[in-house]
């Protein structure tokens, strides 16, 4: 199946809580989808991004030296359950050539 | 104390019961010594005995998967996951799969699971041989806690009977690794264990999807309906009966088998053989599990899809009502307090959410609430909620939500700087409060 670019598939963030350690890069870079609690762990938007949080997101996932956030891609129709796709976008951004 | 005695009070099975995996009434001594659960006096069943019980058991099969979807039988540690859902994902999947009998109960109130290991272990076994002949299974595991000493030796004799009649099951591996902690007995923790992994809980990305199924992880209880259920599986009600365990009045535990159209009435009477107080609070579900007020289900059967309608649950089967006239804030703080310390401490918001919570219900506890200190702890309630990698936390934000809720009275008495002037300790049996 081919996909047009710039039709995003339904995405979400998601936190490896074990994984995350608070070091916070993640809402200096998407400062509009990730919030801090008062331990300074992220929280980080329930539903869906919106075409705009996309990029910053991504940057965030990649940013994040403990690889803790993930993308997850939803078949259509799915969201909440079923089938999920990890595309497990996690590679530090020094490290991607 | 290691008061350990059981009354065999006769079940009455009328024609129109459904097959019970108890008949009669276990008693089990004072709350944490489940683990300890068989002492001198209780006897499991032998392998004759068993045979004279129960109908010898089918092979297994796919046909299985197909009755245990119609009888809707579901998982019975509290998640209440179907289970035919999990094993046609493992069918699925074409790799070799690990058959799991939890027995390393994590609430602490419960007590089913080492009564029925303890009393039916054939039982238990034969779920497990059913299951592992359905799926393909190349190992089965008898997962317990590193203390469940009697347990072990329990499933250890009953191996061997089964061994020795020539029965050609799978030879079952008996891990004791689970250390005595809340978690060690959460299948994500357990599925790390058996791939060599430590024994904490794991994060997946899609928890809930089904998607890690070549370790099926079952409660007990429910492979011993299963083993129940395929013994006449057309018109079997083996999923019509629900395990409850009860706290009693003096602290310890009895398990009753009943049947899910019983009322929770009829479950603390016939475990107890006395009634509540319509004004009694009490907490459904263990320690991570909600307040009620008596009054409001009492006439509630015991079914958890019935509860769930209702917004209530009985988790793993547990009634702890609070017997004594006793200050619901103070006992909601100690058990919070439980929940902090067995925290893996692996996830921010529970490493530091839970002891903020239970800290922050310390004191309102004691009259000392800071100025701002409830609006502070629906704040931090908020924050945890759903944010550990297993339920942990999630079960500690719904115990106190509900305090706030059911002893909404007494919160707003105690948040004025005042005491209720109930008693506040040896409530309930919470490990490390010495009651």
């Amino acid at each position: 199946m081919t996909r047009r670019r710039g039709a995003p598939q339904p995405t979400r963030l998601a936190v490896d809580p074990i994984a995350c350690g608070a070091v916070g890069l993640c809402t200096y870079l998407a400062p509009d989808v990730v919030d801090l609690d008062r331990w300074g762990y992220p929280i980080v938007p329930t539903e869906d991004l919106r075409p705009e949080q996309l990029t910053p997101a991504r940057r965030a996932v990649r940013a994040c030296p403990r690889h803790a956030l993930h993308l997850l891609v939803h078949a259509a129709g799915e969201v909440g359950g079923g089938v999920t796709v990890d595309i497990h976008d996690s590679t530090p951004l020094a490290h991607r050539v | 104390m290691s008061a350990e005695a059981v009354e065999a009070s006769g079940g009455d099975d009328g024609p129109d019961q459904p097959p019970r995996i108890l008949a009669e009434t276990v008693t089990v001594g004072p709350s944490g010594s489940a683990r300890g659960l068989l002492g001198s006096t209780l006897a499991s069943e032998g392998w004759r005995e068993h045979l004279t019980s129960w109908s010898p058991r089918p092979g297994g099969g796919r046909w299985l998967v197909d009755a245990a979807w119609s009888a809707e039988l579901r998982g019975s540690g509290g998640g209440h996951f179907p289970a035919a859902r999990k094993w046609r994902a493992a069918l699925d999947q074409h790799g070799p799969v690990t058959v799991v009998v939890n027995a390393a109960e994590s609430e602490w109130l419960s007590a089913k699971d080492a009564a029925v290991l303890g009393l039916h272990p054939h039982l238990v076994l034969d779920g497990a041989a059913l299951l592992a002949e359905t799926v393909g299974a190349t190992r089965t595991v008898v997962w317990l806690h590193e203390s469940a000493l009697p347990m072990r030796r329990s499933v250890a004799v009953a191996c061997r009977e089964r061994r020795a009649h020539g029965d050609p099951e799978p030879p079952v591996d008996i891990i004791m690794a689970a250390p005595g902690g809340y978690l060690s007995g959460e299948s994500s923790a357990i599925k790390s264990a058996l791939r060599g992994g430590p024994v904490l809980p794991q994060f997946q990305a899609t928890r809930g999807s089904g998607g890690d199924v070549e370790i099926l992880v079952h409660n007990v209880e429910t492979l011993a309906r299963l083993a129940l259920l395929a013994r006449s599986p057309s018109t079997s009600r083996a999923t019509e009966a629900r395990l409850i365990t009860v706290l009693t009045p003096g602290c310890g535990r009895r398990v009753v088998d009943v049947a899910t159209t019983v009322r929770l009435a009829g479950a603390v009477e016939a475990a107890v053989g006395r009634g509540l107080e319509p004004a009694t609070p009490v907490l459904l579900g263990g320690y991570g599990g909600r307040w009620a007020h008596w009054s409001d289900v009492a006439e509630l059967p015991v079914a958890e899809d019935a509860l769930r309608q209702q917004g209530h649950s009985l988790g793993p089967g547990i009634v702890a009502p609070l017997w004594q006239t006793g200050c619901g804030i103070a006992v909601t703080a100690s058990i919070a307090g439980y929940l902090a310390r067995s925290s893996a401490g692996q996830c921010g918001p529970c490493l530091f959410g839970l002891p903020a919570l239970a800290e922050s219900m310390t004191r309102l506890a004691n009259g000392r609430a800071r100025k701002g200190e409830l609006d502070l702890f629906r704040r931090d309630l908020d924050a945890v909620a759903g944010r550990g990698a297993c339920n942990h936390p999630d079960g500690a934000v719904r115990l106190l939500r509900s305090a706030l809720d059911v002893f909404a009275a007494d919160v707003a008495v105690h948040a004025s700087g005042d005491s209720c002037g109930r008693p506040s300790s040896g409530l309930m049996p919470v490990p490390g409060q010495g009651s």
